[in-house]
């Protein structure tokens, strides 16, 4: 069986300072982390791999980014845990991609893996784009069914996965044939730590890097050409009102606040 | 779901249709059930397509992608809407991926730029430590997910005229993802359609003060929710959490107590009309966010509260 | 003007700290400077009473230290200002503070650069810009409490999992003052003032001249935190570090900050038993090259956890543990490169290899996510203990925490460790072990099922002093005697020499009053020792 687990790199915390001068966000110079989502995404992957090699089936698990190329230290951190194979799209084709155009990306790198691929694993969303839209737009791509928002970890056997997902009415289990793509909320599992073997035997494990045209891309559907969708603005949310501070003992305030909120009854 | 006509340069009058797969929905405060298209003209469609199909009884993204897809190819719509519920920001990328077009998730703010006729879609990105504004110039539909609870319900017109059109689901689509087991949020109503909240943080000390912020809520009548920590200490159940994780909730009136005000929590209470904020840290972020700032030991003035409202 | 306040009900929190005891007293006040500090003990000197003077800083401490025995509770909590900084030529900056500041605001203003500068002058502030645009800096002692505050942490000469490698937090002070009972002040710079032999003079700031003869004990070599540091020629800043709030009330202090290591990867490494994660300890310890840090849990630790972690949802994040694996040893690695850390990766998994193979049996945290995870796990074991013992205490309520604090020298670990495991097995007691492994230090807890087993807890800790001491080891090794462990120091250093160090306090303190009953029992003070 065949996984694929799309990551994204995402920078490490979400706190935002926009530089006042030129309206563009101002990076702290730290490192970028795997988006929290997908670390779980391939949790989800590699405990269906432990499961089925107790079993004796045999599966193999390949991590996909699209990204720049510093993005490789994370995909070989992600061998380092248990991951088989890493594949790396860089290209300068490939930068300022909306959703849409990195669905075209990552579809293409998927479509040209030497071993046909049974299930797609991704993080419900990332951590600065919040869109919860690859997951979706990937399976529409390949036509597949998708299951997203999962919470737990889901079951395979045989061709058909199970899982348990939020959904608007609440929970419900679903089953599903493969191939297929499910989506994972951030605490559907926790990512292991690798262990010292595994660390010293990713430092010479190799990663895949391919550009557009490796991967047969068109690059009129990449990158900035080939989104849809442009941010006009961007801006930092400004406090629009100053809270009315209510003075005094707490027996004061808590008379001004019921009346406050006798007269907004009304 | 709803989109205006191919030709919506801002003279002419748009056209808004809305399309249903329901024939009727609960009005719960009324205990009757009504008809969905005629309510939905009542509220401003100009068309409104009613599918009535056994695959479209539960909510399948790829059944209902395929079938917005099919009549997006009939129709040719320069928009289209979608609540940005958790079927909405699952079906909407289907939509897109097929029809090639844009698709921006979870807006809070629409407006049509009057000079390019584009539709301007502004959403929260980075946790909602920052605002984007997207637009969607070449490509069409022009599509958005939009959060729900930021825009209030039309008020019915029921002297309003539209279309109702009854449309069909192609044979070939098949639901592909079986339902083994459902299980319905809790028995109670969602702390997410409570008109008053309360909502506690880790600020009020210890879970036994959870019984003085209940009183509280019995005596405002309101529902109880709680920032993610608390969930995470056992203190409370997952469906009241309040937040990017959580739930996000709209109410009249949300006192929140010994909240520090982390920005995933702020991201969920947006919503709110009135804030009234009590924690011991004058400088803790919730005040930014709060319409009336109270800076005290939360379950003192908890308590004191409850004596006044009495 | 500072007020002195009567105790009322609510400052009852005050009549206590972290180890759970609780005293008496009548009047308190929290000093904002040392010229309040001045004020109150002048005040108190003047009312002719020479009541004793309990002197708090976040009360986290675990030997009763902070507890008030009768008298005036003096608590520094609100003298938490940074004063200022400056940078030697070796390039290593000072920064001077109060004694309230609060080690995780310490912690979070270096990370953040953004240290409090009201009042500081310019110098300091050309300093401090300079450290901003180089090397993130850190303050190097970490013990488990982060809520503890600096003063409290010198009085008691701290340590934590790092001072296996940085030592306790004696070697980075490098400046004291110190408010004397009677409102002297003593300025206490390191490298100013010198003993001759056993012989010290300190001069006051007003000009009184006091003279010294230091206690004649030789120190163990070990990690130590019993009694007053004392040695030949020593410097006069080192007596104050570690003397419990006996000798003075640290007004200001001023510590050396280190740049924070470029890679930080925690190793947790898991063994079937105890002898084989000793071993792994002994063999290891000199193999690596960039150890920060060994700590120890052992296999009812590991339990406790495994326990909590499906009891309850606040500790359910926690990584599950194999049940094949017994106990734990944490090596953490700290180091400028990466390759660095990875060739005593590479010794590890020897060292593993050669004890049969457990290398597979380890994580390997080298990011935050997962060095947090791995603090969490660390931490938890603690905390576990803690709402175990307040299970048992609600069918006994004298029942409460009982953990020891010994380290012995490196060759006596097996030694140790037999000691403990024979007087447990031999008085049937329920325990948990964890801690400085690396050091020779655990803190072995005994969980009590009874008052029965408390009594014999505390008597075989009791022998376990006379046993460790004659080891060469030291009965409180980060601690502090405190109130508590006075015994345990008697045990290690005998009457004789105990009465010297009344003699000492006798001398900064005649009338006994700052920290009385701490580290020894108040009668040794009155009428003169």
């Amino acid at each position: 069986m065949h996984i694929v687990v799309c990551v994204k790199a995402v920078p490490s915390t979400t706190e935002v300072k926009m530089d006042p001068e030129t309206h563009t966000i101002v990076r702290d110079g730290r490192a970028s982390v795997i988006n929290p989502f997908d670390a779980t995404a391939l949790e989800v992957a590699l405990a269906i791999k432990d499961a089925r090699s107790a079993a004796g089936e045999r599966t193999r698990v390949s991590v996909m980014s699209m990204g720049i190329p510093d993005t490789e230290r994370l995909l070989r951190d992600c061998i380092a845990r248990g991951a088989d194979d890493a594949l790396l799209l860089s290209d300068r084709a490939f930068a300022g991609a909306d959703t849409l155009a990195t669905t075209y990306a990552l579809s293409c790198g998927i479509s040209q893996l030497d071993e046909a691929v049974d299930l797609i694993v991704c993080g419900k969303m990332a951590v600065d784009g919040d869109t919860a839209q690859i997951g979706p737009e990937l399976a529409g791509a390949f036509e597949m069914p998708c299951i997203t928002d999962v919470q737990e970890q889901p079951v395979v056997c045989g061709r058909i996965l199970w899982a348990r997902r939020a959904c608007d009415g609440g929970r419900e289990t679903v089953e599903v044939d493969l191939p297929a793509v499910i989506t994972v909320a951030k605490d559907a599992a926790q990512l292991r730590m690798p262990s010292i073997p595994g660390v010293l035997a990713a430092e010479a494990a190799p990663v895949a890097v391919k550009t557009a045209a490796d991967v047969d891309a068109d690059t009129s559907r990449t990158g900035l050409a080939g989104s849809p969708t442009q941010v006009v603005r961007s801006f930092v949310p400004e406090r629009s009102q100053e809270a009315v501070a209510i003075e005094g003992s707490p027996a004061e305030q808590a008379a001004a606040l019921a009346a406050l909120i006798e007269e907004g009854c009304r | 779901m709803s989109w205006t006509s191919p030709s919506s340069c801002s003279r002419a009058r748009a056209r808004l249709s809305l399309i249903t797969s329901h024939s009727c929905i609960q009005d719960r405060r009324r205990r009757s059930s009504r008809p969905v298209p005629r309510h939905l003209v009542a509220a401003g469609a100009d068309e409104v397509l009613v599918c009535r199909d056994a695959r479209l009884a539960r909510p399948d993204a790829e059944v209902f992608a395929h079938w917005i897809c099919d009549l997006a190819r009939a129709f040719r719509p320069e928009v289209i809407l979608y609540g940005a519920t958790a079927f909405g920001r699952e079906l909407a990328p289907g939509v897109a991926v097929r029809l090639k077009t844009g698709l921006t998730a979870d807006c809070t703010v629409l407006a049509m730029d009057p000079e390019t006729g584009l539709l301007q879609q502004t959403r929260p990105a980075f946790g909602g430590n920052l605002m984007a504004t997207i637009v969607c110039p070449a490509h069409r539909p022009q599509m958005a997910t939009v959060r729900p609870g930021i825009f209030a319900a039309p008020a019915a017109d029921e002297t309003r005229a539209g279309e109702i059109r009854y449309v069909t689901l192609d044979a070939s689509v098949a639901p592909r993802v079986r339902v083994v087991d459902a299980e319905p949020v809790g028995a109670g109503r969602s702390i997410a359609d409570a008109e008053r909240l309360v909502v506690v943080g880790r600020g009020i000390g210890s879970k036994k003060n959870l019984a003085v912020a209940r009183r509280l809520a019995d005596a405002l009548g309101a529902e109880l929710g709680c920032t993610r920590p608390l969930v995470e200490a056992g203190w409370l159940e997952y469906p009241h959490q309040v937040g990017q994780t959580g739930v996000s909730v709209a109410p009249k009136l949300l006192v929140s107590l010994g909240v520090s005000g982390a920005i995933q929590h702020l991201a969920g209470i947006g919503g709110a009309q009135t804030v009234i904020a009590v924690n011991e840290d004058a400088e803790a972020p919730i005040f930014g966010a709060a319409h009336y700032k109270v800076v005290g030991d939360c379950i003192e003035v908890a308590e004191a509260l409850i004596d006044a409202l009495a | 003007m500072v007020d002195i306040k009567p105790m009322t009900a609510e400052y009852e929190a005050y009549l206590r700290d972290e180890s759970r005891s609780t005293g008496d007293a009548q009047s308190i006040s929290f000093p904002r400077d040392e010229q309040e500090i001045r004020e109150v003990l002048t005040s108190i000197a003047a009312a002719s009473e020479h009541v004793p003077v309990t002197v708090q800083g976040a009360r986290t401490g675990l030997a009763a230290g902070a507890v008030p025995a009768g008298g005036h509770i003096m608590n520094l909590s609100r003298a938490n200002r940074y004063l200022g900084l400056r940078r030697d030529d070796a390039g290593t900056y000072y920064l001077r503070m109060q004694p309230g500041v609060i080690l995780s605001e310490l912690r979070r203003h270096l990370a953040n650069k953004t240290l409090p500068t009201d009042g500081w002058d310019r110098e300091s502030l050309a300093v401090l810009k300079h450290m901003y645009d180089g090397p993130e800096q850190f303050f190097a002692t970490d013990p488990t409490e982060i809520s503890a505050c600096m003063g409290g942490m010198a009085a008691c000469n701290a340590s934590g999992a790092r001072s296996y490698r940085y030592g306790p937090m004696r070697p980075h002070i490098s400046a004291l003052r110190v408010v004397l009972a009677n409102g002297d002040v003593l300025d206490l710079p390191r490298g100013a003032v010198r003993a001759t032999g056993r012989h010290l003079v300190l001069t006051t700031e007003g000009g009184r001249a006091i003279e010294l003869d230091l206690p004649t004990y030789t120190m163990p070599s070990t990690k130590n935190a019993s009694g007053y540091f004392v040695e030949d020629d020593m410097d006069a800043v080192d007596l104050f570090i570690g003397s419990d709030g006996s000798l003075g009330v640290i007004s200001e202090l001023e510590v050396a900050l280190m740049p924070v290591p470029t890679v930080t990867w925690g190793v947790s490494c898991f063994f079937a038993d105890e002898a084989q994660a000793v071993d792994f300890t002994v063999a290891a310890r000199p193999a690596l090259s960039d150890a920060a840090a060994f700590e120890y849990f052992d296999a009812q630790a590991l339990n406790i956890l495994r326990r909590q972690r499906t009891a309850s949802t606040a500790f359910s994040s926690l990584p599950a543990l194999d049940d094949a694996w017994g106990c734990c040893v944490y090596v953490e690695l700290a180091c400028d490169g990466e390759s660095q850390a990875l060739a005593d990766l590479a010794r590890l998994r020897n060292v593993l290899d050669e004890q049969g193979g457990s290398a597979e049996r380890t994580w390997v945290a080298r990011t935050d996510t997962d060095r947090e995870t791995q603090r969490f796990f660390r931490h938890a074991v603690p905390e576990s203990v803690n709402m175990l013992i307040d299970e048992r205490r609600r069918t006994d309520a004298r029942i409460t925490k009982l953990g020891s604090d010994m380290s012995v020298p490196d060759d006596r670990l097996r030694d140790v460790i037999e000691l403990y495991r024979t007087g447990l097995a031999e008085a049937g007691l329920e325990s948990a072990a964890w801690g400085h492994i690396g050091n020779n230090h655990l803190h072995v807890n005994v969980l009590p099922r009874s008052m029965a087993d408390y009594e014999a807890g505390k008597e075989l800790f009791g022998a376990w002093a006379a046993q460790v001491s004659a080891m060469g080891g030291a009965v409180s090794a980060e601690h502090g005697v405190g109130k508590l462990k006075r015994d345990f120091l008697v045990a290690m250093y005998g009457e004789d020499h105990v009465r010297e160090m009344a003699r000492v306090k006798l001398a900064l303190d005649p009338f006994c009053q700052l920290g009385r009953g701490n580290l020894f029992d108040p009668h040794l003070c009155e009428g003169g020792a």
